[in-house]
């Protein structure tokens, strides 16, 4: 146990480089270094995240799982996802980020691996909270490292850029693992099981990327720190009058802020949303509006691409069009979330349309999820204590996108019927659901999140 | 690694069987005239009805009584699992010289659960080979083929 922390744990600092164009060369490659890794091996680590949500329609046409069964695997996942975000933020603070995020990647492609021989539901619900967890090693090791070779005046641009990695995995795994399971000609016609083999080769890949190029802390290589290397005082300054106690005591104070509260729950209730348009969304597309697999799953793949103009846009406008005043762009983005969904279950199943909405839907969708699950709460909460208001809601919305999952496919499942053929000893079986009361939980959702984070229309940003 | 596992796979899996029911639809054209229909409607009301046509050659060889006895008592058919009684309606059914046509009928009440439906068509028709098959339900609609040769339905026919 020992030996594993210590294989861990960050590295000794090393003894200082004094060349300053050798300090400023190696500097360049291992920034480049970071931002790449971490865009490219982040993304390519969703498509272990949300393979199960592209094969959940296979599995159950195929009656390996009913659809309550599905969601409770699911939830598992955003359950050890919500565990990981508290757990593994902590962590990453001591680890040696290349090692740790490799190990989550590596660790997270054997659980994929694990899913596709699993037919038992404890077993692949093992897997999935694993899996959850492991996935949580990705966003703090990113985040450590973008913060250790990042200095805090061009942070936000790196991190801007590395917040797109998301919607490069979620395309990939919509669209490539789509690819390989959808019938032909639109697809490759594959077993389910590869929907679990790929992504699970592509997280080995993306481990070996990691823990070949993704680098330490600087000063593990006898690098300066990168705010010493950028003489960005700012940040230099601030370091020095953090102390541990005062952070604690800080942190605390974030749970006694009522508006944090009620921002945690508006997150809470949009996640449940979000989770179930992404999870249930492509299911919905074939069961209900007859797309295949391939259009239904390039859908919701529409929704999450949007999404990145989303984010940025909802920033912009926030800034600029309402003087830094979140709720008025909550309700804006929070409209165009919701009124897109009546659209979407209630609209014609015409294709085009059917894009559309889901367009606007990402759109706002995404600019609510920015406020809600960050900005706004940063702009209530000690701004040094900005990661512990992150971890709140975070906690808050993962538990309420997992409780989802499962009430809906508890709701799908209690809906269900079965035609079944015999024929002798063996039997076929179609089975058809209902998603109207899935659909008004899913919509009720979006409303009760637009009406709390409503509530605070009058609350203003702290310092 | 991929390319291994689809190769694996590929060598150890599919035989003419599993083929023909993933490339279906490739064939499928090439047997209409041989195929059976099923369609079956579900109201919100707790209706449902079914329509069964057959081609002879389904039949054939088969007595007219043989016939009867089979599409007389709906347990040959179709059967219901349901939350209520459902009152069963008349079966009716007619032989030509194109084939049979069969109609169900079944009343479950509004907000019934229906569960299940077993169709036992092919424990008792031995020619039958194919039934396309088309179900609506009140949610949504699903057009199907089942095969004796496939173990799972055919969502791609054409």
């Amino acid at each position: 146990m020992k030996s594993l922390f210590k294989f861990f744990a960050a590295g000794q600092d090393a003894p200082r480089l004094t060349d300053t164009s050798l300090i400023d060369e190696q500097f360049r490659y291992y920034r480049r270094n970071v931002i790449v890794v971490a865009i490219l091996c982040y993304g390519l680590g969703y498509v272990c995240r949300l393979a199960l949500n592209v094969v959940k329609k296979p599995m159950m046409d195929a009656g390996i799982f009913t659809p309550e069964e599905m969601g409770f695997i699911g939830s598992m996942l955003l359950y050890g996802y919500a565990l990981g975000k508290f757990s593994n933020g902590l962590l990453a603070d001591y680890a040696n980020v290349k090692r740790f995020f490799a190990a989550g990647l590596f660790l997270s492609a054997m659980m994929n691996f694990g899913m596709s021989f699993s037919t038992v539901v404890w077993l692949s619900a093992l897997f999935w909270v694993l899996n959850g967890w492991f996935q949580g090693f990705g966003a703090p090791s990113c985040a450590v490292a973008l913060a250790n070779w990042y200095s805090n005046n061009e942070r936000g641009r790196f991190y801007g850029l590395w917040s797109t990695a998301h919607a490069i995995g979620e395309g990939l795994t919509y669209l490539g693992i789509a690819l390989l399971i959808a019938l032909p000609p639109k697809g490759m016609g594959l077993p389910w099981q590869f929907g679990f083999w790929v992504p699970a080769s592509i997280c080995i890949l993306a481990a070996v990327i990691v823990y070949r190029y993704f680098p330490d802390r600087p000063r593990t290589l006898g690098l300066p720190s990168v705010a010493e290397w950028r003489n960005d005082g700012g940040e230099k300054a601030r370091a020095a009058a953090h102390n541990a106690a005062s952070i604690f005591k800080d942190q605390l104070k974030v749970i006694g802020i009522p508006s944090m509260w009620i921002i945690a729950l508006a997150s809470s209730s949009m996640y449940i949303t979000r989770y179930a348009v992404n999870s249930w969304g492509n299911v919905y597309l074939q069961e209900i509006r007859g797309f295949d697999l391939f259009d239904a799953n390039f859908f919701i793949f529409l929704n999450t691409a949007a999404g990145i103009l989303g984010c940025v846009a909802y920033g912009y406008l926030s800034d600029k069009m309402f003087n830094a005043r979140r709720p008025p762009a909550n309700l804006l983005f929070g409209l165009m979330e919701l009124l897109p969904l009546f659209v979407i279950f209630y609209g014609p199943a015409n294709p085009t349309i059917l894009a559309i909405a889901l367009v606007v839907y990402g759109f706002g969708l995404s600019g609510i999820l920015a406020s809600l699950g960050g900005l706004f709460a940063l702009d209530i909460a000690p701004k040094k204590v900005a990661g512990a208001a992150m971890g709140f809601i975070g906690i808050f919305s993962y538990i309420g996108a997992g409780m989802q999952d499962y009430i809906s496919g508890k709701l799908i499942y209690d809906s269900e019927m079965k035609v079944v053929f015999s024929m002798g000893d063996s039997t076929a079986t179609v089975f058809f659901y209902d998603y109207s009361t899935p659909i008004l939980f899913w919509i009720g959702a979006s409303v009760v999140s637009m009406v709390l984070a409503g509530s605070l229309w009058k609350v203003r940003a702290s310092d | 690694m991929v390319l291994l596992m689809a190769a694996l796979l590929g060598a150890c899996g599919e035989d003419n069987g599993v083929d023909y029911c993933k490339n279906h639809y490739a064939y499928h054209s090439d047997h209409l005239a041989s195929l059976g229909n099923l369609t079956i409607e579900l109201s919100d009301a707790g209706d449902l009805d079914g329509n069964l046509s057959l081609p002879d050659v389904v039949l054939h060889g088969m007595a007219d009584d043989d016939v009867s006895r089979i599409f007389a008592g709906a347990e040959n058919t179709f059967t219901l699992q349901t939350e209520a009684t459902c009152e069963v309606g008349v079966q009716r059914f007619a032989r030509t010289a194109e084939g049979l046509e069969a109609t169900f009928e079944a009343n479950c009440g509004p907000d019934q659960k229906i569960g299940q439906i077993s169709v036992a068509l092919f424990d008792h028709l031995e020619a039958l080979e194919e039934l396309v098959v088309a179900v609506t339900t009140p949610a949504t609609s699903k057009r199907f083929g089942i095969s004796r040769q496939c173990d799972g339905p055919i969502f791609r026919l054409e």
